[in-house]
């Protein structure tokens, strides 16, 4: 692992707070590239794109019936994926802010969806226990291919350049593996919240519904670190790494945004928070996501001014 | 000018429904501009000169302007004033309604100068009738009407329905509104009047026309009309306040009906009548035109509903007077229509049915009223509206819906008007046919369980029926005797709701099928079924199995014959010849007991007595004698010198004559056998039977005198210890055997106790008594359920008994505590504990590790998984388990023993996915584990080469020879199929040689024999390895099924080659087998290496080829590099491979 650069502390005061959401903010993703907007998906049925620096509410693209559970942006930053309540993802073209396509077919709630690499394939994790891979270069209504291992809903994807990874309420991280043709699931055996990979692919960051946030390695299925400290026993909290994955960022259902190894937690928000990411390429800022309806923006001090 | 004179001509004729038109006024001759015509009006009778028309927005506007008028009122002036000069008309108007200031307000009260109807006092009215003021109205005569009646079956089911709307709208005490009163009058007079296809119009709003006597008013309530002409006008009050004012409005309503009438200019004019009632008093008029009449006040007690109900409808009631009075009036004026219509331009049935009136208003062309005053008709509403207006109005009036015609009774009626038919007949028709259209009082005929073709009323007999009939026609009573009718034609309905064949009234006796009576005269009963025609002989198929005999037959008569005497007494106006009518009733019905009481109805008197008793006339007793049995037993006793005891048995018993075997036994001094013992006492331990008996006597002696004790009947009262005899045996294998009572050991061990005292041993316990506070009745039949448990639980035999013991504890299931439970906090959290321990014993190993945070080998699961083509191609990775088209090369090829690779958890996943078909041979361990060493160099990307090699294990030789070493022929065709391909450049690496082997000796080994083989075709002996790697390739080709299509094709040219080489191959073939045990050793290994040749794929003669994957190869991306392939080649050279290679390669 790279020396720790972000061993420094954390990015501690709020940059922007957006806060246009009415009702619990569930996802907030940082765009690709130099990642200067921030799409974010609340509750309230909408997907909103900000500037993350400046705070300003950029667009907001309402066409989802139900709440809004998960964003993918795509490399290209041109268009991007969403799903919820509706059962079916949502595809948009973020200039003109319309969907462009509508997949349909799961037969419950889509808590994940997520683009591979070059945005050819969009992988969608349901409530109904299964991930459907969607072509998305063919206009093909049937999934290419249905994952449908899980045994409960899935909550977290994660799509690599040869892995598809899903963490499920079963309690199971499975890894998908297509060069291998392998399918190796490891057993957390609590709710699985969040799978975050580190970069090089080498190590699984997991939450669970058990208040930890266990570091897992990939390749043996060893647990490399657990982190507690916070509460999360109920709402799905992802958790991310720090810049330089020198530290994990995790929400807590009180509002407290964790940073393990621990560090005295600063008051984020006032309801649970529902979505951490650090900033790709900026060590000096993250964003947390929360039920109160705000996203927040943070920066340390001193790149502030 | 116009103004003040004006004024006292001012009328308010009426007031429109429509709410925005106000007709008002006028006039006589307004004033000196009046002219002509007009002015000439002056003198008419009536007084009105003419009647003008204007339209007012609203009272308090004034009429604008000479266009407003033109607008509005000229298209509405009556004809007599438009043929005036419009313009002058108009101005007249205008300048009276300017110059008056004229408002509907003031026109109110021109209004009172003539009474309305509702303000009519007797005073005026009376005076303008030309009647006595000062007395009452009975100074009007009576009128008489004709008396007619309707069936008295359709009286019951109007009295029912009215019954059920009483329920409703309540009795007259809990009226609010004089309104109310009509809804209960509906309920009488609906049906009725359905039946002259009446209408019934309950419009207060609706006006009547003016009458010289009143100004316009409003009939409160009721309007019976026929298509427009009305027949009853009904009063209806809350309550009379006065009622010589209620009927001064009466006789105005009246006269203004009679109005209405005369539009249709009748000759003479049919009169029209009115009811004035507060449901009590019913007072009925009736105004022929010209004098008032009236009958004599009809009174309804409504003390009670009971009261109320009869009083309306029975004998001289409301309800029928009525009925009268409307039949009367339809009679009158289908009369009249009659003779109107006569040369008629209008289609106008007799009954009125389609009559229809009044199509829009059309201009009446002018004709001086003084030829024909007659004629004079009063302006109507309707006059002045349009058609719009008519329409509405005449959609309101329609109280009963004449769309929603029935239209059943069309046939009958039909559109054959016979117009010289009698009017009355054709009345009378249409009371007896049902209403055509599905009339109000059909609705509620229909509700009340009427159906078409049933007429009115209860179902009614074909003699009631023709009985009506008769009364009707003839107009009179009819005696039922006249009406003749064959009684067969009368039994045939069934309308009991009994079931078939069973005959009411009949018996228990005789529907049990005991003896009939006498049968009928006529022979066998025949069942009333189908197929019976008349003409077939009773079989005995047809006999009614369920006739009751002809008893039933004369109670069904009977029966009858009451039902009949019910119609009876509905006779209209009372039957004087009811007692006349005879009875059909057969004599024996009235059948009397011998002590003179007359049989019921329905039963029969038996010929037999009921029993066959034998009674002993009583012997006479003595003066002064008691009974005292004492003397009597004592008596025998003496004689018979008999035990007292079964002394008393037999004189209760009184069987004398009867000797049990045992007493008889007895008395001959027999030895008694060896019965079963009677008594428990027998059973007991001398001791225990005095014991006993001291209870016994300690307990009875407070009840028996000593003296009685003798007494049988004393000495045995109803609660006597009764102790249920058990066999010693039984009691004995029980006492060892099942423990019933395990569960209450109180009961238990007096279970133990009472089976202890039945072994009758003397070591056995006391015998078993009754709990201290226990009656003797629950003692005896505890006693009695311990006797049955002990022949229910005794084990099967004594033996099996033996084996068994019984449990130390008997499962009893949970025990549940008693009332309402909470359970205690340490209960919940020791059965959490409880639950959790389960839990943790139940978990997997895989929970287990994880809940020991023991991550890694035992948490982690490892499938095999085939990602879609498509999923690879979109993320640009290749294949993982290629397609078979690779696979099938593979095949043949045997693997070497030098690629076993110790990679064990890779083996364990090839182990299943191996079998998919692997491409060609290689190292793939290796390449699996990130970077490649040197070792698989030259299989390109391809993890999996060679992967089925490695799971293949030989099966032992003998497995082969037992199987094949007999007959080679049978699948020689398949055998060459892997063969057969064609041979690859000579530039394919060579894996199986590149591999580093373990064992190079054994691979060179297994080389050598062919290698050194004789190159030449015909002379070359292939054939026993083709056995085997047959074998193997059948096994492959098994696992391969359902592969594509390509590999079809592909085999199938390969076989077309392979033929060729089969056909060499089978010269061979028997030298072939000489060689199979000496080549045997080798043959496995070289089987191996062929496969991985073959896998190389398209050589003719792939077994003897020795090469690599070829297709695998092919598909790779980057070609191995040549050197690298020499490299190894050089690696593996000496085992000398290559030379095999080469010489195949000539062999070609």
């Amino acid at each position: 692992m790279a020396p720790f650069p972000g061993s420094q502390s954390l990015p501690r005061s709020i940059h922007v707070s957006l806060e246009s959401h009415k009702g619990p903010v569930n996802v907030a993703r940082y765009a690709k590239g130099s990642a200067k907007y921030i799409l974010t998906g609340g509750q309230d049925r909408t997907i909103r794109l900000w500037n993350a620096n400046l705070g300003t509410e950029i667009k907001t693209f309402a066409a989802h019936g139900y709440e809004v559970l998960s964003i993918s942006v795509s490399h290209d930053n041109a268009k991007f994926a969403s799903s919820g309540g509706d059962r079916s993802v949502f595809l948009w073209d973020v200039a003109t802010g319309v969907t462009t396509r509508r997949i349909a077919g799961h037969m419950g709630k889509i808590y994940a969806v997520e683009f591979n690499e070059d945005a050819t394939v969009v992988a969608s994790g349901s409530f109904d226990a299964t991930v459907r891979l969607w072509d998305l270069r063919a206009i093909n209504r049937q999934a290419i291919q249905v994952l449908d291992e899980a045994r409960d809903a899935v909550q977290s994807i994660h799509v690599g350049s040869t892995t598809i990874i899903t963490g499920s309420v079963d309690g199971h991280v499975r890894t998908y593996d297509l060069r291998k043709g392998e399918l190796r699931s490891d057993y957390i055996g609590h709710p699985v919240t969040s799978v975050v990979p580190t970069q090089d692919n080498q190590t699984l960051l997991v939450t669970t519904l058990d208040s930890h946030v266990r570091l897992m390695d990939a390749t043996t299925g060893k647990m490399l670190n657990d982190f507690t400290g916070h509460k999360n026993t109920a709402y799905r909290c992802r958790a991310c790494f720090g810049h330089g994955e020198a530290s994990v960022l995790c929400g807590d259902e009180n509002g407290l945004a964790k940073v393990l190894p621990p560090s005295p937690p600063p008051k984020a928000h006032q309801k649970v928070i529902t979505w951490t990411e650090y900033h790709p390429t900026d060590a000096n800022e993250m964003l947390t996501a929360s039920a109160d309806g705000t996203v927040k923006v943070w920066r340390h001090p001193e790149t502030e001014t | 000018m116009l103004c003040s004179s004006s004024r006292r001509y001012l009328h308010l004729v009426s007031r429109m429904a429509h709410p925005s038109i106000h007709i008002g006024v006028i006039v006589n001759t307004v004033s000196d501009r009046w002219r002509g015509n007009v002015a000439s009006r002056q003198s008419s009778p009536r007084s009105i000169v003419s009647v003008l028309t204007f339209i007012e927005m609203s009272p308090k506007r004034k009429l604008q302007a000479t266009a407003d008028f033109d607008e509005y009122a000229l298209k509405d002036v009556p004809g007599e004033l438009r043929k005036c000069d419009q313009n002058l008309a108009a101005a007249v108007v205008l300048d009276f309604v300017y110059e008056s200031g004229f408002t509907l307000r003031r026109l109110g009260k021109h209004e009172a100068e003539r009474p309305a109807f509702a303000s009519a006092t007797w005073e005026d009215v009376a005076t303008n009738f030309q009647l006595d003021a000062s007395i009452d109205y009975h100074q009007l005569e009576l009128f008489s009407y004709p008396v007619a009646s309707l069936p008295p079956s359709f009286h019951r089911e109007v009295m029912k329905a009215s019954a059920k709307w009483l329920d409703v709208y309540q009795e007259r005490g809990a009226h609010k509104r004089g309104a109310a009163r009509m809804r209960l009058m509906d309920a009488w007079h609906v049906p009725v009047c359905s039946l002259f296809k009446g209408r019934l119009v309950d419009q207060p709003e609706s006006f009547m026309p003016e009458t010289p006597e009143t100004s316009r008013g409003q009939v409160d309530h009721k309007v019976y009309m026929t298509e427009g002409i009305i027949l009853l006008v009904m009063e209806l009050k809350l309550a009379f306040k006065s009622v010589q004012d209620h009927i001064a409005q009466v006789l105005l309503e009246l006269c203004s009906a009679f109005e209405i009438n005369s539009d249709e200019e009748f000759k003479p004019q049919p009169p029209v009548y009115a009811i004035l009632t507060d449901l009590e008093d019913f007072h009925i008029f009736r105004y022929d035109g010209s004098q008032f009449t009236r009958i004599k006040k009809i009174i309804v007690s409504d003390e009670s509903r009971v009261e109320y109900l009869s009083g309306m409808q029975k004998g001289d009631s409301a309800a029928m007077r009525t009925d009268e009075i409307l039949l009367a009036g339809c009679r009158g004026w289908t009369g009249a229509t009659a003779a109107l219509q006569s040369p008629g331009t209008r289609a106008v049935t007799t009954n009125l049915q389609t009559t229809t009136k009044g199509e829009g208003w059309a201009p009446s062309t002018f004709v001086s009223s003084r030829s024909d005053r007659a004629k004079q008709k009063a302006a109507r509403p309707e006059d002045f509206m349009d058609e719009e207006d008519l329409q509405e109005l005449k959609d309101s009036r329609k109280l009963v819906d004449t769309t929603d015609e029935m239209n059943l009774t069309s046939d009958s009626r039909g559109g054959v008007a016979e117009p010289e038919q009698d009017s009355l007949a054709s009345a009378l028709e249409t009371t007896l046919l049902p209403p055509p259209s599905d009339s109000a009082g059909a609705r509620i005929l229909k509700k009340m369980g009427w159906r078409l073709g049933q007429g009115i009323g209860p179902r009614v007999s074909l003699r009631k029926r023709k009985l009506q009939d008769m009364e009707l026609s003839l107009g009179g009573r009819v005696s039922s005797e006249l009406v003749n009718i064959p009684d067969d034609d009368e039994e045939d309905r069934k309308d009991d709701s009994h079931g078939l064949g069973y005959n009411p009234g009949m018996g228990l006796h005789e529907s049990v099928g005991g003896k009939k009576a006498a049968t009928s005269a006529h022979g066998p009963q025949l069942a009333a079924g189908f197929g019976l025609g008349a003409l077939n002989d009773a079989d005995e198929d047809d006999l009614d199995v369920y006739d009751g005999g002809p008893t039933s037959h004369r109670r069904r008569e009977a029966y009858d014959a009451i039902d009949r005497d019910e119609e009876d007494t509905f006779a209209i106006g009372g039957r004087s010849q009811r007692g006349k009518k005879p009875t059909v009733r057969p004599a024996s019905s009235v059948a009397r007991f011998r002590d003179g009481q007359p049989v019921l109805a329905g039963f029969i008197l038996s010929d037999k007595p009921v029993s066959d008793d034998r009674w002993f006339p009583l012997p006479d007793v003595p003066k002064g004698w008691t009974p005292d049995p004492r003397r009597v037993w004592n008596k025998y006793n003496n004689k018979e010198n008999m035990s007292e005891q079964r002394e008393p048995l037999k004189a209760s018993g009184g069987w004398d004559s009867k000797i049990t075997a045992d007493e008889r036994g007895a008395m001959l001094g027999e030895t008694p056998l060896p019965s079963a013992p009677r008594s428990v006492f027998e059973f007991m331990s001398k001791k225990d039977r005095e014991r006993l008996q001291n209870i016994a006597a300690s307990q009875s002696q407070p009840s028996f005198t000593p003296g009685t004790t003798t007494h049988p009947s004393a000495s045995s009262p109803p609660e006597t210890i009764r102790i249920p005899k058990t066999e010693p045996h039984i009691a004995q294998a029980a006492l060892r055997g099942f423990q019933p009572f395990a569960e209450d050991p109180a009961k238990q061990s007096r279970y133990n106790a009472y089976l202890q005292s039945q072994i009758g041993t003397d070591a056995a316990g006391p015998p078993l008594q009754p709990l201290p506070a226990q009656r003797v009745d629950e003692f005896n039949k505890e006693a009695e359920d311990y006797a049955k448990a002990a022949l229910l639980f005794k084990p099967m035999s004594s033996a099996m008994a033996g084996r068994f013991t019984s449990a130390a504890v008997v499962d009893h299931g949970p025990k549940i505590p008693e009332g309402l439970h909470t359970p205690s906090h340490e209960d919940i959290a020791k059965k959490e504990e409880e639950k959790r321990i389960e839990e943790e014993e139940n978990l997997s190993p895989k929970a287990h590790a994880v809940r020991m945070g023991m991550y890694g080998p035992l948490t982690r699961e490892t499938k095999p998984w085939q990602p879609a083509r498509l999923l690879c191609k979109r993320f640009k990775v290749r294949d993982p388990n290629p397609e078979p088209e690779m696979a099938i090369p593979s095949e043949p090829a045997a693997p070497g023993s030098n690629w076993q690779q110790p990679d064990i958890p890779m083996a364990s996943t090839s182990a299943e996915t191996g079998g998919e078909g692997s491409s060609g041979s290689g190292s793939w361990g290796a390449a699996r584990k990130g970077p490649k060493d040197i070792s698989n160099i030259g299989l390109g990307e391809d993890e999996d080469q060679g992967r089925d090699t490695l799971t293949y294990e030989r099966p032992t030789m003998d497995v082969f020879k037992a199987i094949f070493a007999s007959d080679d022929e049978d699948s020689d065709d398949d055998k060459g199929e892997p063969a057969e391909e064609p041979p690859l450049p000579v530039a394919i690496p060579m894996t199986v040689l590149m591999a580093p082997s373990t064992d190079p000796t054994t691979a060179v080994s297994s080389f050598a024999p062919m290698d050194d083989g004789p190159v030449d075709l015909s002379s070359f002996k292939p054939t026993f390895i083709p056995r085997e790697g047959k074998l193997k390739k059948d096994k492959d080709k098994d696992k391969d099924k359902g592969r594509d299509k390509d590999k079809e094709k592909k085999e199938k040219k390969k076989r077309e080659k392979e033929k060729r080489a089969v056909l060499s191959f089978a010269m061979d073939e028997e030298g072939g087998e000489e060689l199979a045990p000496k080549l045997s050793k080798d043959r496995p290994k070289k089987k191996k290496q062929r496969k991985e040749k073959r896998g190389a794929g398209d050589d003719d003669d792939g077994m003897w080829v020795e090469k690599p994957a070829a297709e695998a190869v092919k598909d790779l991306v980057l070609p191995p590099p040549p050197p690298q392939l020499l490299e190894d080649e050089n690696v593996a050279d000496p085992g000398g491979p290559p030379r095999g290679r080469k010489r195949a390669v000539d062999f070609l």
